[in-house]
């Protein structure tokens, strides 16, 4: 038999019965011989039924309503914001008023300062989002804003001193963080950032009238209030913004922007290179945006920075470094755990996630008091050390435990309705599955919340998931933890 | 502005109500989009991303101005949303626990055929071979043949000619019969169409196809050329 590429135009053609007569039987003869032609037409085939199956699938059922209560909300912040912008525009106008006064002032003294300031007043920048000057003498009479450290992972530095969390952020403070910590911070309300890993940042221009950030070199994520006037500048690119999210990472001259809400541009020299809108990502030549290198910065995602809503100060809460925990994850923001971590959160009901090694979480929840809160070893559930070696995706471990999940709860369903144990109602569960080296169940281990499980039930899953096979991991056995919620129907 | 649909003006204006109705209007098919391009996908997770792009149309409905239709414009920030979201799915930590769902109405494995719950693996599985396709030409597969747009709907959403779509599509589909043909996972989806087809078991239409026609199944509208 010939091995040849199958025709796919072709095959795809005979199998839609769009060719002549004579098309069909040449195909039909060729067929007959080819192998690789028939597995060819089998997908085809296979790849036809699976997208009708998919095209006739039942869609999920949403809740709608939760969804026109979060978008009537992100309407009155929408309100607020252009209320705002509306405010700041006055502000700006009443300014320049002022500036021209004293800048004429200055003129009539034939002041040398007076020559620097440029022509182009506040207000045009605020009326077209030009770029903000760095140099703060153009608005002398407005004074800075003053933010806050809402985050603190590990060592993070303000003006070369040892920075700790409620810090006061000033104009001109220039940002620190080691390899192995972030920080975050707040610099007027619903705008701050947060600074990746190994980054170093300078709060050139904190003012009313607008904000510039001056990267000079890792990663800044940037949530701003609509109607602010904030500037990233990342070496010889400027990334003009308002009212948006989104984060710049600069490794060198190679800069990155993803863009995760709202609009920037791209700035350079007097050139404007691009105006993104969300979702979007863009890279200066050179630069991927697909992944990066640059530690702790995620193109593709854009970090919240902490306490942005914070109306009144909300207590604290102290991580510290726990064996084990490489990372913590609190209302969508990431931290390294290698040092202490401590971070504003709100009053009430909290979740965090707590990430080893390789990248399994366990969630913690807390109730944040307004005292504040230090997380203690009995509040975190055991991340187990175990003797895992292999590697075994968590894609690979899904597909075989899904595919017997409904033996799972029939063990669950006949043990409860055989021993009417009021406590199986009541218990979560935690399965640890030990994998051989071919993928073969070693051992297994059903525990309840409450201590020990149900013996029948334990036996019933025992030995349900020892008849698991599971695809050989690589490079050894490897174990893990599977929580089990079942429940009765 | 002229040529603007009274609502989207509205709603562009700022008026609460007209956002609402566009946003009841538009829903259930932002929902299908996003849920055909994520794939099989927890309801919660479907449910962030459509809520993500209505906020997203909320805050740039300012700058669409009208060029195209406003269903076109919305169905390309839909598919930019969803893309996102895969993406950043991607890049993040991976976790290794898998906690089992507590079964719902809807996630009754026990009492449902095994027929459904076998068709719900070998749809998984194929949503694992799409995902590995290029941004590109998974759009354009997804857009196609799941959700049964024309070429030239699909040309003016990701702003590319009609050509280049159906070449993106054909090439998507060549790649997609290659890894099927090679994936064990979708192994039983073979068996399942070849069991499926009247009076035959499978050894017996493997045994035909391969001696003579091949099986009478046929799927114009996702075989054949691209509308």
């Amino acid at each position: 038999m010939s091995e040849h590429s199958p025709k796919t135009q072709a095959l795809m053609a005979y199998d839609a019965e769009a060719l002549s007569q004579a098309g069909q039987r040449r195909i039909e003869h060729h067929l007959e011989a080819c192998e690789t032609c028939q597995r060819e037409l089998l997908a085809i085939q296979t790849y036809a039924e699976l997208a009708t199956e998919i095209r006739s699938a039942e869609l999920p059922r949403l809740d709608y309503g939760r969804m026109e209560l979060a978008l009537r909300r992100e309407a009155r912040d929408q309100a607020k914001g252009s209320k705002r912008s509306v405010a700041w525009a006055l502000l700006a106008l009443a300014a320049a008023v002022l500036l021209g006064v004293v800048g004429l002032r200055q003129r009539g003294v034939d002041s040398p300062q007076a020559s620097r300031l440029p022509e182009r007043a506040p207000e045009t920048q605020l009326a077209h989002a030009d770029t903000l000057p760095v140099d703060s003498s153009v608005a002398p009479q407005e004074q800075p804003l003053e933010g806050e450290l809402t985050a603190v992972a590990g060592v993070v530095r303000i003006a070369n001193a040892q920075a700790n969390l409620g810090d006061v952020l000033h104009e001109g403070d220039v940002l620190e963080t080691g390899v192995a910590s972030g920080l975050h911070g707040r610099l007027a309300s619903g705008t701050g950032f947060a600074l990746a890993p190994d980054s170093r940042l300078a709060l050139s221009r904190v003012r009313p009238s607008g904000i510039v950030l001056s990267l000079q070199h890792g990663a800044v994520s940037n949530a701003v209030l609509t109607g602010t006037v904030y500037q990233v500048d990342a070496g010889a690119y400027r990334v003009v913004v308002r009212g948006t999210r989104f984060s710049v990472a600069r490794d060198g001259a190679e800069v990155r922007v993803s863009l995760a809400e709202g609009t920037v541009a791209i700035e350079r020299g007097d050139a404007t290179l691009e105006v993104l809108h969300a979702p979007a990502e863009w890279a200066s030549p050179g630069a991927e945006t697909a992944a990066t290198d640059t530690p702790g910065v995620d193109s593709a995602s854009v970090e919240r920075p902490i306490g942005l809503d914070m109306e009144l100060r909300w207590p604290s809460l102290t991580l510290p470094p726990f064996p084990r925990v490489v990372a913590w994850e609190v209302e969508g923001a990431r931290f390294p755990a290698d040092a202490l971590v401590a971070l504003r959160a709100p009053e009430g009901e909290l979740t965090l996630q707590a990430f080893d090694a390789r990248g399994r979480a366990r969630e913690v929840h807390l109730e944040m008091l307004p005292e504040g809160l230090t997380l203690t070893e009995a509040m975190l559930p055991r991340i187990r050390v175990g003797t895992t070696q292999g590697e075994l995706s968590p894609e690979a471990i899904r597909t075989v435990v899904r595919s017997r999940q409904a033996a799972l709860r029939r063990c669950y369903e006949r043990v409860l309705r055989r021993q009417g144990d009021p406590s199986l109602t009541q218990a979560a569960y935690s399965l640890r599955v030990d994998v051989g080296v071919h993928g073969d169940v070693r051992g297994v281990e059903l525990t309840a919340s409450g201590g020990e499980a149900h013996p029948a039930l334990r036996d019933c899953i025992t030995h349900e998931a020892l008849g698991w096979i599971f695809p050989a991991p690589g490079g050894g056995p490897v174990s893990f933890e599977l929580p089990l919620n079942l429940s009765a129907r | 502005m002229t040529g603007l649909d009274p609502v989207v003006e509205r709603a562009r204006e700022g008026d609460e109500a007209a956002f609402n109705q566009l946003f009841r209007s538009h829903r259930d098919t932002v929902t299908r989009i996003v849920y055909r391009v994520l794939g099989p996908t927890p309801e919660a997770e479907v449910e962030d991303v459509v809520q993500d792009v209505f906020i997203h149309v909320f805050r740039s409905l300012k700058n669409f101005r009208g060029d195209a239709r406003f269903t076109t414009w919305l169905y390309r920030l839909t598919t930019n949303v969803a893309r996102m979201h895969i993406r950043k799915k991607r890049s993040r930590p991976r976790f290794a626990d898998v906690s089992i769902p507590e079964a719902t109405d809807d996630d009754d494995t026990t009492n449902r055929p095994d027929a459904a719950t076998d068709r719900g693996r070998r749809i998984e599985a194929l949503y694992a071979l799409v995902q590995e396709l290029s941004e590109k030409k998974r759009e354009v597969l997804v857009l196609h043949d799941f959700e049964g747009m024309a070429a030239k709907e699909i040309a003016e959403i990701v702003e590319a000619p009609v050509l280049t779509v159906r070449t993106r599509l054909f090439y998507a589909r060549k790649e997609l019969y290659a890894k099927i043909a090679q994936d064990p996972s979708l192994a039983p989806a073979v068996e399942h169409l070849l069991e499926s087809l009247p009076g035959q078991s499978a050894t017996e239409t493997k045994a035909k196809a391969k001696s003579a026609a091949p099986p009478p199944l046929r799927q114009r509208h996702v075989t054949g050329s691209a509308r």
